[in-house]
């Protein structure tokens, strides 16, 4: 797998970032698990995902008031489906041998995502209950 | 048009652009559009069987919309007097209502106040800005009082007056213009659409113009009941006219009080900031606020005090009774520090943070005062931003969690809803 910098994210994702990120650093690669702000990532034995993700990427969670939108973008072909677990889960990603996935978030950077299954969820906080948590 | 029980495709597409226009009129920050909303009233009284009021006041606020609508009648009276035009119609029927009904109105007016201003609005009104908003609504209602009558005595129609004068109450006013309009409306709905597409343009339209409409305000239910009666109106559904000048004033202006003789009606609000989950939130000044400068605060969605949001002090934080709004100031003032002025005892850490550099990962202990603050035993765990702020530096803050964990990396793996093992094999966390 090609070592990306993130300014090489940028131009596939088509995404920016703020401007004060590096764009010369090292985008990390996830083999196992990641976090990205209040996404996660975590390798996962469930069935593969089967809906091909288009090329301009899927957004997992969005931000109505802001820019702060967690967008996954594929480098090769690579599949996403929408799932719900009733919790936290909001998909399942899926990257075949060969490609790449890549999440971008304004000012977290980027990830590159090896190939494998992955489940992807949100993160929650607890307030005597539990809530989603307020990016 | 023939009963409606299913949804051509040409007509679904439809309901979200529906959703779409509402929710922006609900969050728009655009001046009113005083000359179509004034027609709206004119169409909505007519659909009601009434004559035209008399006088439309515009306020510039919904706090001076129920200090107006107060202070109208009066008003009206005295210039109609100074006048010599139909005053002693308008004085005789305050004469009247004011002996019968005064305390019920002042209750009314103050419950108003106190609903919609204190607990719809949420009043956070500093006595200045509330003592100018009086005196400006004031001069207000008493300018267009004045040059309305004016007007209408150059018109001669003054004698309208009289014959619009009646010896209805405020609240019949009310009920004719909307809930009955409301009742003809839903009869027509209910003659003529299928219990399948309701539910689906309730579902698609009304529920979620009225999420986020009500995320601002609970009861600008203009937008609400419009939205979904407009859409009605778009799906073919006939018979729903007597609403659309109560659209047209939701469409064009903000609330709006209707009394025999004249309205009230209020601008829209000149800022909205939101967070990112759409509740109303502001870091900087208020959440929310309108042309006169009234407006209140708010964090991530609670209503809070001006202090909360401009200088937030332990001294403060310790004196707030409401544990809601305690929250959102510890939260405003950061609990990273809070832990330490606040002297909370560390329950456990620090422990490395996993895939986040040498970062670590405590848990505080929320004791004392500190401990009824959530409704169920728990304790913080400070963290660290995975990635840099502008200035270089990381940003610390808090994270609640429930009570049992003792183990930092459990806490953290659990807000994730992933096993401390899973956490722990964190390549990169950012």
């Amino acid at each position: 797998m090609v070592s990306l910098t993130l300014a090489d994210a940028i131009r596939i994702t088509g995404k920016d970032v703020l401007d004060y990120l590096d764009r010369d650093v090292s985008v990390p690669v996830v083999t196992k698990a990641a976090c990205q702000g209040d996404v996660s990532f975590l390798r996962s034995e469930d069935a593969p995902a089967t809906t091909p993700m288009p090329k301009q990427g899927v957004v997992i969670v969005r931000s109505e008031a802001s820019a702060n939108t967690h967008s996954l973008h594929p480098d090769g072909s690579v599949f996403w489906d929408y799932r719900s677990d009733g919790s936290l889960l909001l998909g399942v990603l899926t990257v075949p041998e060969g490609s790449s996935a890549l999440v971008s978030h304004q000012e977290h950077g980027a990830l590159q995502i090896t190939p494998g299954t992955y489940r992807v969820g949100r993160q929650r906080e607890w307030q005597g209950e539990w809530a989603l948590v307020r990016d | 048009m023939s009963w409606l029980n299913k949804l051509t495709p040409e007509q679904e597409a439809l309901l979200p652009q529906q959703r779409d226009k509402w929710i922006r009129l609900g969050l728009s920050t655009e001046p009113a559009n005083r000359v179509e909303a004034e027609q709206g009233v004119r169409q909505a009284y007519e659909a009601a069987g009434l004559p035209a009021p008399q006088f439309m006041i515009w306020v510039d606020s919904p706090y001076a919309g129920a200090f107006a609508q107060a202070i109208a009648p009066n008003i009206i009276s005295a210039t109609l007097a100074a006048f010599g035009v139909g005053a002693q119609v308008w004085a005789q029927v305050w004469d009247q209502v004011r002996a019968q009904v005064r305390a019920q109105v002042w209750a009314q007016v103050w419950a108003q106040v106190r609903d919609q201003v204190r607990d719809q609005v949420g009043a956070q009104v500093g006595d200045q800005v509330r003592d100018q908003v009086g005196d400006q609504v004031r001069d207000q209602v008493g300018d267009q009082v004045r040059d309305q009558v004016r007007d209408q005595v150059r018109d001669q129609v003054g004698d309208q007056v009289r014959d619009q004068v009646g010896d209805q109450v405020r609240d019949q006013v009310r009920d004719q213009v909307r809930d009955q309009v409301w009742a003809q409306v839903w009869a027509q709905v209910g003659a003529q659409v299928g219990a399948q597409v309701g539910a689906q343009v309730g579902d698609q339209v009304w529920a979620q113009v009225r999420n986020w409409s009500s995320a601002l305000i609970s009861d600008f239910y203009g937008i609400w009941w419009s939205s979904w009666i407009e859409t009605m109106r778009a799906l073919g559904v006939t018979g729903l006219d007597p609403w659309e000048g109560q659209e047209r004033v939701a469409a064009n202006a903000y609330w709006w009080w209707c009394f025999k003789g004249f309205v009230v009606l209020s601008e829209r609000p000149n800022r909205i900031s939101r967070d990112t989950q759409g509740r109303l939130h502001s870091a900087s000044g208020p959440a929310m606020s309108w042309p006169d400068g009234w407006g209140f605060h708010a964090w991530h969605g609670t209503r809070v005090p001006e202090w909360v949001i401009t200088d937030p002090t332990p001294e403060r934080i310790f004196a707030e009774s409401n544990t809601e709004v305690r929250r959102a100031a510890i939260e405003r003032f950061g609990w990273d520090e809070f832990v330490h002025v606040a002297g909370m005892t560390l329950a456990a850490g620090p422990v490395k943070d996993p895939g986040n550099g040498d970062n670590e990962l405590s848990l505080y202990d929320l004791t004392g005062e500190l401990a009824d603050l959530y409704d169920e035993p728990a304790r913080v765990l400070l963290c660290t931003n995975g990635s840099p702020e502008r200035d270089g530096s990381y940003h610390r803050f808090g994270l609640i969690v429930p009570a049992h964990h003792d183990d930092p990396v459990a806490a953290a793996a659990d807000l994730y809803g992933w096993s401390a093992d899973e956490y722990r094999a964190l390549e990169v966390r950012r």
